[in-house]
């Protein structure tokens, strides 16, 4: 009993400088955060006004339009996600040669490494009036001679789309994978002995085997498409008109470019993070209700 | 096991004792005569010349300088960060920063600038930059220089259409139109570069006309001002003669000047140094006046994009500090011929001006472009860019851009810039 006191002190020991470190990194400025959304006003003439700023939120154009956004992006990017990770999860889960899984699984994940800001510059300089990409699809007639990729609303958001997806993707097929990995292979091998098809054993036991993976991604991918900042401020800046405008980087503006507007800007920050949390409960509550059912 | 404990206990005195003493050198810079200048881009040039010129003037002075070059966004940041939380000890001595963050620095941070007025006449510097460093009749800034509106254009293409320079001179929308469809005609060309969406064009043509966003006193300016009507309506009238060449953002500006994809683009004179790096272009660029809108006598050719100022950060050493701007950056000859032939960087002091020993630019085909800017400076209409001039700028941009694209008619886009004006705080 004493033995199992004193692990259990070292235990804490050790974990307390991880724990400080997340109490001073995330909940600490969090609650900062939203004791300084309860204040309105510029610069350092600010005064308190409760639940004001959240109030005005909810009739900013600008602040709805960059949420629009954000469903839109995540009704296009969650589902290519969810899509190719499995395809490529399943693709290397199948391959034979450990050589070719090892490589294949560093060439997925070195896109999730590469900075934001550097592949958001490449993108930004193919997709340019004159880059590689405006030039294939003005062959192809899909642009006009005059037009730019970045210049329509559709082909922005599918750019946008498209670069997260890219980098994304490697990530979260990595997880499906080890998710996959994880599955009984006794199952599989009974399956492929009845003659089940690749099809059907991939909807029949490993989509169910790896769901609660699934919801993780779709959780993880949709916070990352709330937070979405780097690849709009350097690609699109919000454009064209502000059909990519997002809540990060409105949020950056009012607190930054702006006139500062510091409690405001905590305000966006509070509201993304409630936002957050709603759609997790959304996906984790479906997914229970969806589980029950089935 | 308590040999190694007591190892590790040596290695984290040993961390404390050098991380201390590493933090020793800060605490004892601040009572030094250390004075670290912030700036971007070629503003950070002019100051580290200024360092050099005053060191050779004083020899003997025992201030230590420190230019710290950094990108417009990050100091702008750092800076508003560090307002906001009242520590003058994580700002320089001086900054250099546009026009456009005065109000908000002076109206909400003001006891933590040194004031400037006495050291310096504001009379000899152009109204349209004296009235955006004043506020209650004190100077907070050393007005530096100005982003004069110019149109740069090429010649050659001009030219091949059967044009000449003369011909564009001192025109209107109207006649600009006119000569974009010729020149188009003739070359193929498009006659302008333009992105609505960073309204760059769209704040040139309202100071040309002498609007702004919010008038003198902060009110939204936008209810039944013409002169936003006429704006809009010039700048759709463009694109329905089909003669821009459209841009999303800002860098495709570039790409379009290196390709010649476009005659003419209109801009502050900060776009000068950045066209003079093509140096494959040499000797077919011009610049002449911003065309006018016509509708109004008060309407002009003359404008001004931005430009910028140099404040003083209220902290031990801000009496040297401002002797050092004013006698560098508002009163010495050497550096304002530095920066004009260099940078293409005019200055706003009439008496710099009239000194000026202008060298020859071959790349713009003997056109004398720095007379011809400070020329320009002298007719700038007086606007007061006030507080969200960025927000605005930001918020009408994406407007105009849906105007130009059909979504909003003229009245509903006037209506939607009023509503974001008086949103955004003009209306108060």
């Amino acid at each position: 009993m004493r033995k199992n006191r004193a692990h259990c002190r070292w235990k804490l020991l050790f974990l307390l400088p991880a724990m400080l470190t997340i109490v001073a990194t995330v909940y600490v400025p969090l609650v900062y955060a939203f004791y300084l959304s309860l204040f309105g006003g510029r610069g350092r003439k600010i005064e308190y006004v409760g639940l004001g700023n959240y109030t005005k939120l909810m009739s900013d154009d600008m602040f709805l339009s960059s949420l629009v956004n954000s469903f839109i992006f995540t009704a296009i990017i969650v589902p290519c996600i969810l899509l190719l990770g499995c395809l490529l999860a399943y693709c290397l889960w199948n391959l034979k040669s450990s050589a070719a899984k090892r490589f294949l699984s560093i060439l997925y994940f070195m896109p999730s490494v590469t900075s934001p800001v550097a592949y958001s510059l490449f993108f930004k300089q193919i997709t340019y009036s004159d880059g590689i990409v405006s030039g294939i699809l003005k062959a192809l007639h899909v642009l006009s001679d005059e037009s730019s990729l970045l210049n329509s609303v559709a082909g922005a958001r599918i750019l946008i789309s498209a670069i997260c997806v890219w980098s994304w993707t490697g990530f979260y097929a990595l997880i499906l994978r080890a998710a996959i990995d994880n599955i009984n292979e006794s199952a599989i091998e009974a399956a492929e002995m009845d003659g089940a098809s690749t099809s059907k054993i991939f909807r029949k036991i490993i989509l169910p085997n790896i769901s609660p993976v699934l919801v993780m991604v779709c959780i993880l991918s949709s916070c990352s498409i709330f937070e979405l900042y780097t690849e709009v401020a350097l690609i699109t800046k919000g454009g064209p008109g502000i059909s990519t405008y997002t809540m990060a980087l409105y949020l950056y503006r009012k607190a930054f470019v702006y006139v500062s507007e510091f409690g405001y800007a905590s305000a966006i920050g509070i509201a993304v993070f409630v936002l957050l949390i709603l759609v997790c409960l959304v996906i984790i509550i479906q997914k229970k209700v969806y589980g029950n059912e089935k | 096991m308590i040999k190694t404990s007591l190892h590790q206990w040596a290695v984290v005195v040993i961390c404390a004792v050098v991380a201390l003493f590493g933090m020793l050198p800060t605490s004892i810079a601040s009572e030094t005569k250390d004075i670290t200048i912030w700036a971007y881009d070629n503003w950070a040039k002019a100051a580290e010349k200024a360092v050099e010129i005053y060191q050779n003037n004083h020899p003997g002075s025992d201030y230590i300088f420190h230019v710290v070059t950094m990108g417009q966004d990050d100091m702008v940041q750092k800076v508003k960060v560090a307002l906001s939380t009242g520590a003058t000890d994580a700002l320089p001595d001086i900054f250099y920063d546009e026009d456009y963050n005065y109000a908000e620095y002076i109206l909400y941070y003001g006891d933590m600038f040194h004031e400037l007025t006495p050291y310096f006449d504001l009379t000899k510097y152009y109204p349209f930059k004296a009235v955006n460093v004043t506020t209650d009749g004190a100077v907070y800034a050393i007005p530096y220089d100005a982003g004069t509106g110019v149109m740069f254009y090429r010649t050659d293409l001009i030219q091949a259409a059967g044009l000449t320079d003369e011909d564009m001179d001192n025109l209107t929308w109207e006649q600009f139109i006119k000569i974009g469809k010729k020149v188009k005609q003739a070359t193929g060309v498009d006659m302008i570069i333009m992105c609505p969406g960073g309204d760059m064009e769209g704040r040139i043509l309202y100071q040309s006309a002498g609007t702004w966003f919010f008038d003198e006193n902060g009110r939204e300016n936008i209810k039944d001002n013409q002169a936003f009507r006429d704006a809009l309506a010039a700048m759709n009238s463009l694109y329905q003669a089909g003669i821009v060449w459209d841009v999303p953002g800002w860098d495709d500006y570039f790409a379009a000047i290196a390709n010649g994809k476009a005659v003419a683009l209109v801009g502050g004179s900060w776009w000068a140094p950045i066209i003079t790096s093509y140096q494959e272009q040499s000797g077919l660029w011009r610049i002449t006046q911003v065309p006018r809108l016509t509708g109004s006598d008060a309407y002009t050719n003359y404008s001004n994009l931005s430009g910028g100022n140099w404040f003083v950060i209220e902290k031990e050493n801000s009496e040297f500090a401002s002797q050092f701007v004013v006698e560098m950056f508002a009163n010495n000859q050497e550096l304002a011929d530095f920066m004009a032939n260099e940078y293409y960087i005019v200055p706003t002091n009439r008496d710099l001006v009239a000194g000026l020993t202008v060298l020859p630019h071959p790349f713009w085909g003997g056109q004398d472009i720095i007379t011809t800017l400070c020329r320009y400076n002298e007719s700038v209409p007086s606007v007061v860019y006030g507080l969200n001039a960025y927000e605005m700028t930001y918020t009408v941009g994406p407007l105009v851009r849906e105007y130009i694209n059909g979504k909003y008619t003229l009245d509903e886009v006037l209506a939607k810039i009023y509503e974001a004006a008086v949103m955004i705080g003009g209306n108060f």
